[in-house]
Order: structure tokens, then sequence, then C-alpha cells
């Protein structure tokens, strides 16, 4: 009992999280039959999948102080090379699936080359690449197509009744994502050097090295966000990753990581997909507008940030 | 409370002040005075209360009990703002200037003269204005000159100027001196001379007894939020002010135990950096401190950074424990047996969002691999050890360092110096802003680590610690040795003599200013 208090006492900010994610499902499912059925529930859970794989790439930049913009060109140019590979002759799913995740971790070492070793800062190296990304992406496949067999399909996607494969993927990610920044010393060097860069270096670490991994990290789950999104639409679309952007951004700042650096981690973001993605289902169901949608969304991100930055005072 | 000498009427007073933080008792029914035309000093250790009962006049914040009079009337402070209207305003250790604007800009930030219909800036009274507000003060500074181009020390006059601007009475400076050197403490003292004389009074919050001796009339000494008394500065000695401070008989300030010497762990031949040092030659014994003096400018910092691999090796060669060595970067330095704890310590060494123990770990992690990655219990044992070793205060292992006092965090940054198990242990100013009590304590591990055989290189800009904790002391001047002594038969005119002696011959390296 002792223990669990003081986890609840040291890890506060995360049970508020939960809490306010448990009360959107619990509101929702009172109000809505339609929402309370343990399909939807799956479903919320499914649909978040991309947006927490990319949220998760975009927390561990996050934490070096750094923020990467291109993850979402990394996932239209991921659908579109799968679409367009596996559509060819030769190609088998492991190639496209291979070839999807080398482009994604080459934009990822770009990122981090240009921001440690050319000193461009975080926004301008992920912007630029961010446009040759959506570029890229245009190119290899103008607009949204290509067909994809069923039996990549069904090794990502596969659901049968209330089960859905993409989630239990999902929570393994989390878990070895959970480990490798708890446990494994590259974990700890993402905090160390967003909390101070110069200490960093002094006491020792490789800080380009480490901020390198960063990036090549947070592509690398950008392309793996787009894998999981071509066996949902089972096609590839080169605009498909615009809104991820943003999205990956909010949902980390909402699970109180912070743009400063050395602060969060993925358990938040976790939190911060799933009440996005609750909340929009929950307005689905209402058939709310999008364009209030959007209000929704900013009004939720506005009162998250007011809540940690009164909890700092 | 003992009254001062002479005529001014009390112009502050503070009575019974107390505060409790969740946990803490930060003040204990504390009284301070302040007479009009008085300089009053506020001495204690990190914790004692200065900050938080400074906090209390400047309305950052609220007291739980207590009054506060300005000119005998009680006054509540509930904001900055406030305090900025009763005429009391603040001079922080951190420079709150906009760098980008100009120093007129600052100086008139929030009350711009304006004219005309539009009521639009009128930047000539405004320059005029500064010109002469400046003029009188004594302030050579260009008004039109960005901040960010005059050195630190005129940014501190302009910070001066601007609190005057604002036509405050009362004026409380933390650490006035911590980032300035020989000569511009001695301008800034003569400029709150001259402000004393206009009856300005002035609140000044420091560690350095020398300076609170040279400019205060009064002393008031807070311990662990208590108050403990106030001297008249005239009729009292620095040895009462440092027992006042400590609370407890400390027999000597500065410790140096023979240690016996062994062989030879470090000896640096013809070392040269890029245009900061030529030609450094030394050795270091086990068991043996190292002092180096000299000026801010002398190469002492960038011959430290150097050996551990921050800057460029122009020429030369490094040998530890008889073998030559190759320092390309500081992860290789840290190989070869260095540890370098740093002079700005919150801006290089430390991890502000992260716990104690991560903090201490950050350059050991390899000790701490098992199969399943980190080992947090073997962690927390050796940090445990540590913090008990070090006597670091904190209420857990796992507390942010952000929230330890200055003292403790530089034993944090310690202890992950000594965790990589180094050969040499370079430190630079590590008692610099931190109180009494912990400089003793820092004294005393050094002294430990002497004996337990490690060779410590120890750069300090203040004369008697140098003297009296190291063994040997090296002098640099522009660039180059310009002394060896013992310590034990050193005068402090000849180490002066000798951090003096290349000046002239190759004119003051600017950038380090």
């Amino acid at each position: 009992m002792k223990i669990i208090t003081k986890i609840f006492r040291e890890e506060f900010q995360l049970f508020l999280l939960y809490g306010v994610l448990c009360t959107i499902l619990i509101v929702g499912s009172v109000f809505s039959p339609h929402f309370r059925g343990l399909e939807n529930i799956v479903n919320i859970f499914a649909q978040a999948v991309p947006l927490g794989l990319a949220a998760f790439g975009q927390t561990i930049v996050l934490l070096t102080a750094g923020v990467d913009l291109s993850v979402g060109g990394v996932i239209s140019i991921s659908t579109a090379i799968c679409a367009t590979l596996i559509h060819t002759k030769y190609s088998s799913v492991i190639i496209a699936a291979l070839g999807t995740m080398l482009i994604g971790i080459g934009f990822g070492y770009i990122n981090g080359i240009s921001r440690t070793k050319l000193g461009m800062p975080p926004f301008i190296a992920t912007l630029c690449t961010m446009l040759i990304s959506q570029g890229v992406a245009l190119a290899i496949l103008p607009r949204p197509g290509g067909y994809i067999p069923s039996h990549l399909l069904s090794f990502i996607g596969f659901e049968h009744g209330a089960f859905r494969l993409p989630v239990v993927y999902f929570f393994l990610i989390l878990a070895v994502l959970f480990i490798l920044l708890r446990y494994h010393p590259i974990g700890r060097y993402f905090y160390a050097v967003g909390g101070n860069l110069e200490a960093a270096r002094a006491s020792g670490l490789n800080v380009d090295r480490i901020i390198i991994k960063a990036h090549v990290l947070c592509s690398f789950f950008a392309a793996l966000a787009g894998l999981f999104l071509v066996a949902r639409i089972n096609s590839g679309d080169p605009n498909v990753g615009s809104p991820f952007i943003l999205d990956s951004i909010i949902a980390a700042l909402i699970g109180g990581t912070t743009f400063t650096g050395g602060k969060g981690g993925i358990i938040g973001t976790t939190a911060g997909v799933l009440i996005l993605g609750s909340i929009s289902n929950v307005l689905n169901m209402y058939s709310v507008n999008p364009f209030y949608q959007y209000i929704v969304k900013g009004l939720i991100f506005a009162a998250s940030i007011f809540a940690y930055s009164c909890k700092r005072r | 409370m003992k009254s001062s000498q002479g005529p001014g009427e009390v112009i502050l007073l503070m009575k019974g002040i107390s505060k409790t933080f969740p946990g803490v008792q930060a003040l204990k029914k504390v009284d301070f005075e302040l007479k009009k035309g008085e300089v009053h000093a506020l001495v204690g250790e990190n914790g004692a209360g200065k900050t938080t009962l400074m906090n209390i006049l400047n309305g950052m914040v609220q007291k739980d009990e207590g009054e506060i009079l300005i000119s005998n009337k009680e006054v509540e402070v509930h904001t900055p703002l406030d305090a900025r209207n009763m005429g009391i305003s603040f001079i922080h250790q951190e420079l709150e200037l906009i760098l980008n604007l100009t120093v007129k800009e600052n100086i008139f930030l929030g009350q711009e003269l304006r004219r005309g219909l539009f009521r639009l800036i009128d930047w000539k009274a405004i320059g005029t204005q500064t010109e002469d507000f400046l003029k009188k003060l004594g302030i050579h500074v260009d008004p039109n000159e960005k901040v960010a181009n005059l050195t630190i020390a005129e940014q501190q006059l302009v910070e001066i100027a601007k609190a005057l601007h604002i036509k405050a009475k009362i004026i409380v400076m933390d650490e006035p001196t911590s980032s300035l050197t020989g000569d511009d403490v001695e301008n800034l003292f003569r400029i709150i001379r001259d402000l004393k004389r206009h009856g300005y009074s002035i609140i000044y919050v420091s560690h350095i007894m020398e300076e609170i001796f040279e400019i205060s009339d009064r002393i008031t000494v807070l311990r662990g939020g208590n108050y403990v008394g106030t001297e008249v500065t005239k009729h009292t000695s620095q040895d009462k002010i440092f027992q006042m401070i400590v609370g407890k008989e400390v027999k000597k300030r500065y410790i140096r135990e023979k240690v016996k010497k062994g062989a030879i762990v470090l000896e640096v031949k013809g070392l040269s950096g890029n245009g900061a040092f030529q030609d450094i030659h030394f050795e270091l014994r086990k068991g043996e401190l190292l002092g180096i003096a000299g000026l801010m400018g002398s190469g002492r910092t960038e011959l430290l950074e150097t050996l551990f691999g921050a800057r460029k090796i122009a020429q030369g060669e490094v040998f530890v424990n008889g073998k030559k060595v190759k320092i390309k970067d500081p992860e290789s330095a840290i190989k070869c047996g260095f540890s370098y704890i740093s002079e700005n310590k919150r801006d290089k060494g430390l991890f502000p969002t992260l716990n104690v123990t991560k903090n201490i770990v950050v350059s050991t992690l390899d000790q701490h691999l098992g199969v399943l990655g980190i080992n947090e219990l073997s962690e927390k044992s050796a940090v445990l050890k540590l913090i008990q070793q070090l006597n670091i205060k904190t209420p857990s292992q796992k507390q942010i360092v952000a929230y330890l006092s200055g003292g403790n965090q530089q034993k944090v940054i310690l202890a992950r110096g000594i965790k990589t198990k180094p050969t040499v242990v370079m430190l630079n100013e590590p008692t610099r802003g931190i109180d009494i009590g912990a400089k003793v304590e820092i004294y005393r591990l050094l002294n430990r680590l002497k004996e337990e055989g490690l060779g410590i290189i120890m750069v300090s800009s203040e004369l008697p610690e140098i003297m009296g904790v190291s063994d040997r002391i090296i002098v640099m001047s522009a660039g180059k040795i310009s002394g060896f002594f013992e310590s034990s038969s050193v005068t402090k005119q000849e180490i002066l003599e000798a951090m003096f002696k290349y000046i002239g011959q190759r004119g003051i390296n600017e950038d380090n200013y």
C-alpha cells in the first residue's frame, strides 16, 4: 500500500492524465450507446496506433530539446513506397516493408546530421526535410492509389471480432520503448542531452551520436506508422501524413513532455494520443462538424498546457 | 538589535516574519531593520532564509506571519509590482536585461517617454535623459550600445541604473560581485558608496566576507530560518560573523592535511592551446593538491578544459601514470582518468530536470548495466553511498536536482566526477557561490580524496583559498606559468606579483572577460 501511495505521489501527473482519459471514456459511454460498445472502444485504440507510433518518435526528439516536422512527410513516403513496391512484380512484402523502413531511417539520419554536424536548429533542419519528404512522396505516388495484397494486411492489420492485431503491436512497442527509455543508457542520455547539452558534453557523453540516434528512432517510428496506415486504408496516399506533424507534437505535449527537453515520457504520450482519439470519436458519434472538433482539440491542448504551467508555479 | 552609529531614520522594518513551505519552516520570526543611507549586509548559509526573506520583501512569496513597515507605515507586498511601487528595487544574480535592446531602451523599458499627437516614443529625450542619468551615477556606458555588446560588469552597472531609474529608495543586491573581477568590484563599491551618500539604502546579500566587511555598515546573520543577530561592521570581526553563520566553533576556515605524496600521476610537457596559453610544464603527484592561481583570462580555465578534451591541444604532451595519452574529447579524457568539475556548474554541469541519481550516474552507466539494461538497485546503492560520503543534503536520491541548494548541487557534480574513479580530479572555482559551511565540507572532501591517492588540480580566484588548501601553487599570467610555489612558505604578495608578471607583454585576452 505504501508503495502504491509513493508511486501515486511521484507520478501524480500521469494519474491525472489517465483520470482525464477514463472520464472521457465514461462520460462517452453514459451518453452514447454506440460509444460504449466493446468494438468501438477497441476501435479507438486501433485507430490511435499510427498517431501513437508517430508521437512516440516525436516524444524522443522532444526529450532531446528538438522537434521533428518531417514525420508527416516520412509517413506519406512510407505509404507511397509501400503501395508502389508491393505493386511491382519482383517485390515481396518483406522488401517493401524493409525499403520503407530504410527510407524512414535515412531521413532521420539526415535530420540528426543537419542538427549536430551542420549546426542547424532542429526546427529548421526538419522543416527542410519536411518539404523534401513531402515532395518525394508526391513524386513516387502523385495521387492516392496502389494495391495492397491481403497477406500484408493480415500480417499487420489482422482483426477478428473484437481482436485487433495493431493494438497488440502497439502495446509491445510501448513496452520495448518504455524499457529502452528507462533501463537502457541511451534513454537516460536522451533526457540528459535535452536537460543540459553542455553538462552532457562535460559528462563525457557523445552528444552528437545521441541526438542522431533520437532522430533516427523518430523517423523509424514515423515510417512504421506509415505501414500501419497502409494496412488500414489499403492503399498509399502522398498526403496522408500531414496532420500527423502537429498531432504528434500535441499528443506528446498533452502527455507532459516539454518543448524545452529533458522532461516527459511515452506513458504520458500514450495518454495524450488516446485522449485525442477518444475525443474525436465521441464528437464523431454526435456528428459534430469537424470545424468544431478542431476547436475542441485546441481547447483541450490549451487546458493541459495551462495545467502544467500552474503546477510549476 | 544593536543600533548603528550616527543618524538615519529606519526606512524599512521587517518584524517577526515567518514562512512555512510544505515540509520546511523557512523563516521563524525573523527581524530585519534597514536605515536610510545604510548598506546592510544579509548573510547566512544557503537555506538560512536570506532568499525567502528577500522574496517576501519583493512580493514573490507571501509571508505567513509578521509585518513589514516602510517609513513607519505598515504595508502589504503582494506582487513584485507592489514592491516596485513602494520604491524597492532588486538586482538579481542573473541579470534581467534584454540583450538585444540598447542601454537606453532597457533603462526606460515599460516607462518610455511619449510625445505628440500619436503618443509616439520620444527616443531623443530618452537618449539625453539616459546620458545625463548615467553621467550622474558615474557610469561610462554608451546609451545607444546594445546590452549584448557590453561586458558583464557594464551590464551590471546598467542594471543598477535601471533599478535607480524607477525611483527606488531601497535596493537589494543579491551576490552582485559573483561575475565581476577586481577592478569592476572596486567600481561597483564606488557607486554603492555614492548611492549611500545620496540617501539610498542598500541590502547587500553576499557570501564573500572580505566584501561584506569592506562595504557594509551593519551585518545581519540568519541561520536555519532563525534570526541570529545584527552587528555593527566596525565593531565586529570576520571570525565572529563566521561563527554566527556556522553556529558552532569552527577552528579553521581552510583545511590542508599532510598526505604522503606518491608517484607522479600527471605530467604535462610543453602544452599549448590555441592562443590561450603556451608552453605549460608541470607535474602532479598522488595525494597532492595543486592550486592554479591567475587572473581571469590568464589561461587557467582553458588549461583545464584542454586537459579535459573540451579544447584542442595545439602542441605538447600529456602523460598519465607515466604513459603518454591522447585526449580528443571529454569521452577520451574520462577514459584516461581525468575528471573535471567546471566553473559554471549550473550551465555546464547539471541536468536540472533530472533527479539526483540520474545526475550522478550519467557518466558511469556502464557500471550498472545488467542483462536487462540498467540495474536500478545497484545504481541506488552506489548513489546512496555517495550521498552519505559527500554529505549531500537531499530528501531522497530521487529529488529533482534543480530544487537542491547550490552547495549540494556542487556536491552532486563532485559525486559524478569521483564516480568515474579518476586518477586526476580538476576543479574550477569549486566553492564559488556556495556558503561557508559547504565550503568547509568541500575542503574536507578534497583532503579525503588526497588520502585516497588522487591527484587534484584546483583553480580558484580566492587567494586565501588557494593558499590555505593547496600543497603547491602554480601561478599563470597571460597564458604562461609565472611562478611555482610551495604553499607553506609563499606570501600573498609573491602570488600577486606573479599573477601580473606577463601582463602587458601580450595584452590581456579580451574574450575571456
